[in-house]
Parts: C-alpha cells; structure tokens; sequence
C-alpha cells in the first residue's frame, strides 16, 4: 500500500486541493506534479524504495507536491525544516542516513537533487525498508530520549482515519493552513487531502490576510496554534467567518481571554487538541469546548486514555497524574537509537505522553503540565537539554538550565540561565549570536541571565522548574 | 526607554535587531523593505515582538499588531 497512490485513486481530479496567494490547483495538478517528481527521483536519480530522501521547501502546493513525489517514489519522505541551522541539518542528514535531499522553490516548483553517498547502511536498514516506510519526522520524539519518529504507509492511513472521527473533514471542507508544513503534515495536510477537501493557505499570518483568504474562499475549518488565533483577535470588529464550522488550537494551551474573545466574534469556540508526533491526534475538544475551555476533551473515539501515577498505579479522577493512550496509527519505530513501537509502549501497547493530565468525574482530560521536560514555543517543541547542550559548548560556560516563563501575549517564552566559568567574560548578545549560529531560531533562548549557581536535585541533576 | 529615542533611532535599532536577530536579510535590506516578503511568518513575529519588548521596553498592544504596521521598519517604528 502507498498512500499517495491511493489518495489519488480515489480524489476526484477536477476538484481543487490548495489555494494559495491568486491561484488554485487541482488534485489532477498535485497528482501530475506529484508523479513526475516521483519519476525523475527513480529515472534521473536513482532513488531506491525506503531510501531516504529530505525535503527543504517553503510552505505551498509545491511543498506537498515533493513530499508526495518522494513518497510515490516508494522512498521514505524527511522533512528538513527551514528553520534549522547549518549544524542542525548536517546532524539531521548523518543520523536519519539520508540518501538524498530535494531543495525546492515553492513559487516555481523547480527543483534540485542532491545525491548523498552513504559509506554503509545503518544496521536498521534492513528491517526500515521491510516496514514499507513513508515519513521520518526529525525530532526527539515526545519523550526526548530519540531521535527521528517513523512512520509507515499503513499507519499514515490508520492515523489519519482515527484523527478524522473527530475533526469529520469532508470534500466540502476548506482548512486555513497557517502551521510550518516541516512540523504537520500525516493529521493534517495528509489527512485533508486524503479527504478531499481545500487547502487555502493565506499570504501572511496576520490577520487581515488570514480573514480575506478565509471569506473569499468560504473556509471551513482553521487549524493554527495560540498565536495565530492571538494576532487574530487584533483584527476582532473585522472577523466575519460565517462558514467556519471548526476551529482547532493546538500545539500548547489557547489563553482563556483569547479564545473568549475568538468564540465572541465568530460564533465557534476554539477547540483544545493534543497532537502528538507519535501518536496522531488522540484528543480534540469537541464537546462544548466553551464549558470546558481549556480541556483537551474526551479521547477520540479509536483512542482509549488513562492517568497512572508515579509506580505506574491508577489514580483517582480529580487527582493528576502521568497520561497514557492506547489506539491506531501509533508510530513504528524511533530512527536513532532503533526501537521498534512494541519495545517502547507500556505493557506493548500504551504511549506515555509525557504530558501530567487530570481527569474529572464527566471523563474530560485536562493537562497540567508535563514530566517530561520539553518546551513548546508558539507551537514548535524542542528538549531545554538540546539547547543547554549548545550553550556549554561556549568555552566561557560552565552551566546552563533553559526554562520558560509566562508571557501576557504569546504564552511561553524561554530563557537561559547561565554560569560563567571563573575570569571567564561573556555577553547575553555575545551568547545569543553563539547559539543563532547552532539552533534553529525557535529555540535559541529569548532572555539570557547570569547566575551564580543553577539548582540541583539531590541527585544532581539540574532541577526543573 | 522608548520615549527617550527618535523615530529614526528608533529604526536602525529595528534594522540591527532584525537583520542580526530575526531574518536572514541581504545586504540591501532597509527600512522600507518588505518584511512579510523578507519572511515574517508567525514564529518570527513572535520572535521580533519580544525582542521589541526587551530593546524598547513597550509591549505593543494587540490591536497594533496588523499586517500593515508590521510591513516594514519604517511602519514599526511608527507604533513603537
């Protein structure tokens, strides 16, 4: 089974898959664009099946366009986000042994090859092309202990179905596309037009824009994180969406003001999902979110949850504890180190988050924090360990703990503290330029501080606040 | 703080923090230049905003944050 073949077996050609900037293609054009990149990656360039091939291109149908060529192609599809930095993408490359990378431009659609000559495969090779592979997301996993999650034709499918018994996008549907294509794409893109729906990606992320592309086209459905729905309410007396039946927040937790304000105008309160790289979309909020407004909601209906505490022992509804998941469409395997699904899951079969939650008596799921340490910024995650990692590779660092702290308009915001070795000199500007040369942007710390000590656990380890 | 600067001290501290901290910009990038086509997506928004926040001192408030004022320097620094 490939899924692109099969999304376009059974699409109909003539409707209309992504509108973006003037113009609108058809999923007979994705599909034409589509093979012949499939073609020219196994005539010109030798592309196997379950090679691996990386993708760099902006957001737009040309974006979709090479991801499902490569995956047409048979070969395994990585997306390189923009925003990574040099050193970044050179670890993406040598861990995931990529066997080559498509530089795309999204506005004409050329594109180049780059052919990497790997010395050897890795010794997961084998058993990799065995599991019909389709998409490698380079990221450390929800857990941070690995790194690149992946996820096989079959369970691109199986996910997408699961995610669709929530979020119920039909032909009819047209989505505003506002999240970086490199971070979302198996639940989202993947899963609209599998569905058959209308991609309208607005010119900007502002307002003005995001509401002109949402009532020219008569959208449907928008799916964006807390600061895309906060720059909207900066336009509040123009938003007029009257056909927008679903509004979705995820990533991190929608402020309560903004969503109010967001509900007030267009009628839809926006609704909480928890997606996860590793499991898809176990939970969206779609019952009354404006009761419950910063619920995650109940389970999806192929996804079972249960909150266990510290020994792994149930907990009571009301009291916190760590979350757990069970259902279809689960990753297969972490890339680096290799491990496969049933090796990770709890007794084989339940995910842990990583996420703390509490249930309450109605069975409706809030989070409350994580036990894990990752930090999410305006809707992209990452280990404060990555960055810490980075800024003690500065030689006038001794130790580093990277943090967040709350902020009135954006949610999140990090922040490094930081102790200097002794007699060592060091600016937080100096530091700041250090790190922008080794992380991507959205990790680099926003405010640098300089302390004289980091705290410690007991047993050494930094204390997370 | 920022009371204390012009409007055009204002715009070169815009330009260096954009060009050094925000968006990979050309050497012919001003205050007039386009920053959605320079590419000022969301996450760089975000970014510039609390860099406004830390240099300035201001937090702009959210009915400022159109696509037009963020246009370009010139327009930021108007709202600053």
């Amino acid at each position: 089974m490939n899924i692109a073949f099969s999304l376009f077996e059974k699409c109909n050609s003539e409707a209309i898959a992504v509108i973006e900037k003037a113009s609108s293609h058809t999923y007979g054009e994705l599909q034409s664009w589509s093979s012949q990149v499939a073609q020219e990656l196994q005539e010109n360039h030798g592309v196997k099946p379950a090679d691996r091939i990386g993708l760099i291109c902006a957001d737009g149908f040309y974006y979709i366009a090479f991801s499902l060529g490569i995956i047409k192609a048979d070969a395994c599809f990585v997306p390189i986000a923009p925003e990574l930095s040099e050193l970044e993408r050179k670890s993406l490359v040598q861990t995931m042994h990529l066997h080559g990378i498509i530089t795309g431009d999204a506005a004409s659609g050329m594109y180049r090859y780059e052919r990497i000559t790997i010395p050897s495969e890795p010794s997961w090779h084998h058993e990799f092309a065995s599991m019909n592979p389709a998409l490698i997301r380079f990221s450390s996993g929800t857990t941070g202990e690995s790194k690149g999650v992946l996820l096989c034709n079959s369970t691109l499918l199986e996910r997408g179905m699961a995610a669709n018994e929530g979020l119920q996008i039909t032909p009819a549907d047209r989505i505003v596309w506002v999240l970086p294509m490199s971070h979302h794409f198996a639940v989202s893109i993947l899963l609209y037009l599998w569905n058959g729906a209308t991609i309208v990606i607005p010119p900007t992320h502002f307002a003005s824009d995001i509401l002109s592309s949402a009532t020219e086209n008569r959208s449907t459905v928008l799916y964006a994180s807390p600061f895309h729905f906060f720059l909207l309410t900066s336009e509040l007396e123009k938003i007029s969406w009257p056909d927008l039946r679903l509004a979705v927040s995820t990533t991190s937790a929608i402020q309560a003001e903004v969503a109010e304000k967001f509900a007030k105008a267009t009628g839809i309160h926006p609704s909480q999902a928890l997606g996860i790289i590793e499991a898809g979309l176990p939970f969206i909020n779609r019952i009354e979110p404006s009761k419950r407004p910063l619920s995650i909601g109940l389970p999806q209906p192929a996804f079972e949850a249960k909150i266990m505490g510290a020994t792994n022992e149930p907990v009571e509804p009301g009291c916190p504890g760590n979350l757990f998941i069970k259902g279809p469409g689960f990753f297969d395997a972490y890339i680096a180190p290799w491990k496969k699904r049933h090796d990770v899951l709890y007794e084989g079969e339940w995910f842990d988050t990583g996420d703390i939650a509490v249930k309450d008596g109605e069975g409706f799921y809030q989070l409350q924090g994580r036990s894990k340490s990752v930090i999410s910024i305006g809707g992209m995650k990452f280990f404060p360990e990555e960055v810490e990692a980075i800024l003690c590779e500065h030689p006038a660092v001794q130790e580093a703990r990277v943090s967040t702290r709350q902020h009135p308009q954006f949610g999140s915001i990090s922040f490094a503290e930081i102790v200097l070795k002794s007699q060592k000199k060091l600016t937080a500007s100096e530091l700041l330029s250090f790190c922008r040369k080794r992380l991507a942007r959205h990790k680099t710390p926003a405010e640098i501080l300089f302390v004289e000590q980091i705290p410690k656990t007991s047993s050494g380890k930094i204390l997370r606040r | 703080m920022n009371d204390a600067l012009n409007e055009s001290q204002k715009k070169a501290r815009l330009l260096e923090l954009i060009s050094n901290e925000i968006l990979e910009v050309g050497s012919d990038f001003d205050e007039n230049s386009n920053l959605h086509d320079a590419g000022l997506d969301s996450m760089a928004t975000m970014q510039l905003l609390i860099k406004i926040e830390q240099t300035f001192g201001v937090q702009l408030p959210t009915t400022k944050l159109t696509k037009e004022n963020m246009a370009s320097v010139a327009s930021l620094a108007k709202i600053i």
